[in-house]
């Protein structure tokens, strides 16, 4: 696959301390990254333009979701064959990224999604484990997509799948909109092991346990009003 | 007639009065102002002729005139609520279109201003 088709979306909130060796790290593989600053308040975008990376930035926060989406729109625009989210945190290795895309070649499924719980490296403190196991129960319940990691933030998506997703929830709920989507746009999908690396940082910058409530009435809410 | 009758029925023909004027300066739509007009109606029928409300309730199977109109209350702002929260939820959504557009914009500009 040529990697200069392939657009790194890194969707970013005060993340000024960690964007700049995320972006440096992906930009040794792949050309283009896109930061969507996401109206933070430290030197975020300042740091990931001086790693390279293209800035989109947010005048107001609008949360995780509705930065995705505008990486995702830019991309497109751009020309990507492939757009890739990464997490700003330093969670995700950028060797996942090639094993999604080489998955993508090999199964020719139009969305890639990783998974922390296809391989045992991820140092998943317990309490994170416990609640992304209710949350993905609660995914499959509402969606029809087998997948084992309802919100992690590694995923491969085609341009013409990308061209298909339309992500409207703004914050967190994002995640399990995009299987909806990827379910009733009938995309082939597929899950490829990932490691994610839990640091302090990472983890106090994630959300709580407590918060899954907050995401499940999002996404519910969405269901069945809209 | 009751003082609270005195002065309460006054008031309300003047809101029925003035939302005739709003709504007929195209400052909300027709729709709206007669579902207002009607409301401040029947606010001022319930206080001329208590005991038309009061027959109401027990038609209803509710024991005062005054229970009536709480739970009825009770329930309006309910759904005042609820359709105001759509409505909150509808702007955000426009908010973050907005704010996207403008994103797009000023990193497309900045390719193409000479460096």
């Amino acid at each position: 696959m040529d990697l200069s088709c392939v657009y790194v979306v890194v969707p970013a909130y005060n993340e000024g301390s960690a964007v700049h060796d995320v972006v440096r790290e992906i930009r040794l593989d792949f050309p283009h990254v896109v930061v969507v600053d996401d109206g933070s308040r430290d030197a975020t975008a300042a740091e990931a333009k001086k790693a390279g990376a293209v800035v989109l930035r947010h005048v107001l926060n609008r949360g995780q979701g509705a930065a995705l989406q505008t990486g995702i729109d830019y991309c497109l625009r751009r020309g990507a064959d492939v757009v890739v989210t990464f997490d700003a945190d330093g969670q995700h290795r950028v060797e996942d990224v090639h094993r999604m895309l080489a998955a993508l070649e090999t199964t020719g499924a139009d969305v890639a999604i990783g998974s922390r719980f296809l391989d045992l490296q991820s140092n998943l403190p317990a309490a994170r484990r416990l609640t992304l196991r209710i949350a993905t129960r609660f995914m499959r319940l509402t969606s029809g997509v087998p997948l084992t990691d309802a919100h992690n933030g590694l995923r491969a998506i085609r341009r013409s799948a990308a061209q298909r997703i339309r992500i409207t929830l703004d914050g967190m709920a994002h995640a399990s909109e995009l299987v909806d989507q990827i379910d009733r746009h009938d995309l082939k999908v597929t899950e490829v092991p990932v490691v994610i690396r839990y640091s302090e940082y990472s983890l106090a910058k994630g959300q709580s346990s407590f918060a899954a409530i907050r995401i499940a009435f999002d996404y519910l809410f969405k269901r069945i009003f809209r | 007639m009751t003082t609270f009758q005195l002065v309460t029925l006054p008031i309300l023909v003047a809101f029925v009065i003035g939302t005739a004027i709003v709504a007929a300066r195209r400052r909300m739509t027709p729709r709206l102002g007669i579902a207002w007009m009607l409301l401040w109606l029947a606010a001022a029928v319930a206080i001329a002729f208590p005991e038309l409300l009061v027959e109401l309730a027990r038609f209803l199977g509710i024991g005062r005139g005054a229970d009536l109109v709480f739970y009825v209350s009770i329930l309006g702002t309910f759904l005042a609520f609820f359709l105001t929260y759509l409505r909150f939820r509808r702007v955000e959504d426009q908010l973050t279109e907005i704010v996207r557009h403008l994103a797009i914009l000023n990193a497309e500009g900045e390719d193409k201003s000479p460096r």
